[in-house]
């Protein structure tokens, strides 16, 4: 069978190039199972966290869509939280309103707000036609006491008119302190409702992983209803000839390790999506000038996509102590 | 989902909207209501809410919004097509809301202070109608409205001002809550069962009658129904015909002469000139009588299909017989004079006349031929005058959407007699209407020949007392039809006459 080689489409339009997709890594789909569980379940709440960088706000955008898909409907709302001197609930209340799509977030006073939020989120959910709703509270660690409170008044003024919210807590590992800390100040109310489940987000940590990855680029297509999977996008002379992907997990996996070794000797090897993406990205982009019926990559190719993803530089700030974010 | 899969991560921007609950707007909710539930789901303030209701071509919106006073029983200055979006209704729902717009030329008639009922208000609800004088009680529940706080006894101004909002469902000026239902976690918002809202769109018709009509009090009006039932009075329905005080004054009439001693509120009005007919009761002995024979016409029990279609066919024929009694007296007696005219007109009018334009002729010609026409379902008065081969469909359709008059038990031959009494008032009533149209079509040039209604809704005042039976019978009470009806219609001179509508057929051309 003879494919063509002229690219449907300009490859700046192309979904790689501009960064406008989302890749089921394993993790995520471990997430997606724990999130399912919760659901089922009604678990009030739980806590996602992960180092910096992992992908945890990109993964909370996966499992929004994958929510929408698996409970039609189902009202989801993600907010991120800000950084403030002293926590206003004013502030707090604009930012819900805001997720949850209100014209007037800014306007009125606190209490205003509060009924505003309850009543849009109790329209919301009733439209929905379920009885609950999912919350993704991100960069979560940065809520204080006063912030989980105010949180929790709406989850009762919700479960008052028979709506249960779920909250996921998604931020860094310093949540798990911030959960000691109100188990040890006998705040249990919080965690009882927010942090009952604990659900830890991986990076890569295996070829076998890298490798389910790079599936998707050989497996996806674009344009949608073509025949053009991204690998053959970026190389379709290489791929009429049977070039693949996932056949580069093995090499990729031993860039990163070599690069792991060079950075961080002790510490056990485990790959954030964003380097690893980045990775692939910068070594499609870069190589797609290349493309040949004999084409294929060399160690010293990936190395240097690795090199260019900063995933060294910031292995080190990471266990430094000194996050990135 | 599975490990691997890729999707785009396209940004798709939500709608910002407001908060709304579909099933929180009641049909037949006024304004005020409506926009109060509006400013309490979004906990808004009149400053807030006016600049997103007041319509920017209403040349006013300046004024309100710095300071807001709009009468919400007017719509003018309100963005209908906002409205209707924001509260995700059509925007026939939404001036349904405003009581100007159901009632027009109510103004006088309506109070600029909120009057409510307080059950209604309890679950959410007021309706525009209650703004009206006459409307004294709820028609749903039927307590009396209240214009007053009953906290502070002050009045409420039927207004969006800048205290509107500030607290939603409470009095403006000390606050106190009417409307608890609303504050709780799941409010149960009035929900109008079928027969509510039906007795809330009754009163309307009162106020849907031309704005130069005098309005009836709704609450009189609801009594005199009730008693006109009670005392066992069939009438035409308040829905095939205008509720006005020509109706409500023919009720009144009837009420005192079949119950002499019942105490009955005057409508004012002109006084009618009603006429009475009591049914002969030859039949009845035939009815009660025990025979088996007689037994199977007794209408008490279950009717087959046969016997439903032959009493229909019966009543037809007797209906049929009637119009031809009616036709020959206008004809023979009424119309004696200008018999000559009709005929002439008729022989040249052979083309179908709906919705065309004409000349003007005889008065008395163009009326009886449109009286004709309009009961015969005929549409060239030239064929009028043939031997007819069809039915005469105006009056087929006339009998067959007629709703049962009299109760099912009564004798088929009173049932007969009711409707031919009936079918004759309103043949003589449409004659009436006709002739007046005629005489006005003698000011203009042309006559358009448009048929106004059709006889399937051709309806006119009737009332049936009595039980039908030895010691009282059926008695039928109509309008009696006005006396220069019944006499022959004088010409000014028959010569003259005749020369200008000859003239006048010549020009006649389709």
């Amino acid at each position: 069978m003879s494919e063509s080689f002229v690219r449907p489409i300009d490859p700046k339009l192309h979904p790689m190039i501009r960064h406008q997709y989302m890749l089921a890594t394993p993790s995520i789909d471990a997430l997606m199972a724990k999130v399912k569980r919760l659901v089922r379940n009604h678990t009030p709440g739980a806590i996602v966290f992960a180092d910096p960088r992992v992908g945890k706000t990109y993964a909370i955008r996966y499992v929004e869509n994958a929510l929408r898909d698996e409970y039609p409907g189902v009202v989801c709302l993600s907010w991120g939280t800000e950084n403030k001197i002293k926590p206003s609930e004013d502030a707090f209340f604009t930012t819900l309103l805001e997720a949850a799509h209100h014209p007037e977030a800014l306007k009125g006073n606190s209490t205003r707000k509060r009924r505003r939020l309850i009543e849009r989120l109790t329209e919301l959910v009733d439209e929905s036609g379920h009885n609950w709703m999912m919350m993704f509270a991100d960069e979560a660690q940065r809520l204080g006491t006063i912030e989980y409170e105010w949180l929790r008044d709406v989850h009762d003024c919700l479960e008052r008119k028979g709506i249960r919210m779920i909250t996921l807590l998604v931020g860094q590992p310093q949540l798990l302190n911030q959960k000691s800390a109100f188990r040890q100040s006998s705040q249990s109310q919080i965690i009882l409702r927010f942090m009952v489940g604990e659900l830890r987000f991986d990076g890569l940590s295996d070829a076998d992983s890298i490798a389910t990855c790079l599936q998707g680029y050989d497996e996806a297509t674009f344009p949608e209803d073509s025949d053009w999977t991204y690998t053959r996008f970026f190389f379709p002379r290489a791929h009429a000839n049977g070039f693949r992907l996932v056949d580069q997990a093995l090499a990729i996996w031993q860039a990163f390790q070599r690069a792991h070794l060079k950075a961080l000797p002790n510490v056990p090897i485990e790959i954030p999506m964003q380097y690893f993406a980045h990775t692939v990205e910068i070594a499609l982009e870069e190589s797609m000038h290349r493309d040949a019926a004999n084409f294929a990559f060399t160690p010293a190719m990936w190395d240097q996509a690795v090199a260019d993803s900063f995933y060294c530089s910031a292995l080190e700030e990471l266990h430094l102590g000194l996050p990135t974010n | 989902m599975r490990p691997g899969q890729i999707i785009l991560d396209t940004f798709v921007p939500q709608p910002r909207q407001w908060c709304w609950r579909r099933d929180w707007h009641v049909k037949w909710e006024s304004a005020w209501t409506l926009l109060w539930k509006f400013a309490y789901l979004n906990q808004i303030a009149t400053s807030d809410l006016a600049p997103l209701v007041i319509s920017r071509q209403c040349g006013k919106r300046s004024a309100i919004l710095a300071k807001p006073q709009v009468d919400l029983r007017d719509s003018a200055v309100f963005d209908i097509a906002v409205l209707a979006s924001l509260l995700r209704v059509s925007q026939v729902a939404v001036r349904e809301a405003f009581l100007f717009d159901i009632a027009p030329g109510s103004v006088l008639d309506s109070s600029d202070c909120l009057r409510w009922c307080v059950t209604c208000m309890r679950s959410g609800f007021h309706s525009p109608l209650f703004q009206l004088r006459p409307t004294r009680s709820c028609p749903i529940h039927g307590h009396m409205l209240v214009d007053r706080c009953p906290a502070c006894s002050r009045t409420i101004p039927y207004k969006l001002t800048k205290a509107f909002s500030q607290h939603p469902f409470t009095c403006p000026h000390c606050g106190v809550d009417m409307a608890p239902t609303i504050r709780e976690d799941r409010p149960k918002i009035l929900r109008l069962q079928v027969h509510e809202a039906a007795l809330l769109a009754t009163p309307l018709r009162f106020y849907r009658v031309a704005a130069d009509a005098e309005l009836i009090n709704a609450t009189d009006a609801r009594h005199l129904f009730k008693q006109v039932a009670r005392f066992g009075i069939v009438a035409v329905r308040h829905d095939e015909v205008d509720v006005t005080l020509s109706y409500t004054g023919f009720l009144t009439h009837v009420l005192k002469d079949a119950v002499p001693g019942a105490k009955v509120k005057r409508f004012g009005g002109r006084a009618q000139s009603i006429t009475k007919h009591e049914c002969g009761c030859s039949h009845l002995g035939e009815f009660h009588d025990d025979g088996d024979g007689d037994e199977a016409k007794d209408t008490t029990w279950p009717k087959t299909e046969a016997t439903v279609t032959s009493d229909s066919t019966e009543c037809l024929v007797r209906l049929l017989d009637t119009y031809k009694a009616i036709r020959r007296h206008l004809w023979r007696h009424v119309l004696k004079e200008h018999q000559r005219c009709i005929r002439s007109a008729a022989k040249s009018l052979w083309w179908n006349m709906h919705g065309k334009s004409t000349a003007k002729f005889c008065p008395c010609a163009m009326a009886f031929l449109r009286w004709r026409m309009f009961w015969e379902g005929c549409c060239a008065p030239r064929y009028l005058y043939v031997a007819s081969t069809k039915e005469l469909y105006g009056i087929v359709g006339w009998h067959l959407a007629r709703p049962e008059t009299v109760p099912s038990h009564w004798s088929r031959a009173t049932r007969n007699w009711v409707a031919c009494h009936v079918f004759a008032a309103s043949a003589m009533d449409c004659f009436g209407v006709l002739m007046r149209w005629s005489d006005k079509a003698g000011s203009k040039v042309n006559v358009r020949w448009d048929q106004p209604r059709s006889p399937v809704n051709y309806a006119s005042l009737w009332a049936v007392s009595g039980r039908d039976c030895n010691d009282k019978p059926a008695v039928i009470y109509v309008r009696s039809p006005p006396v220069e009806r019944l006499r022959t219609l004088p010409t000014t001179s028959t010569r003259s006459h005749w020369q200008s509508h000859q003239t006048q057929i010549a020009q006649l051309a389709p």
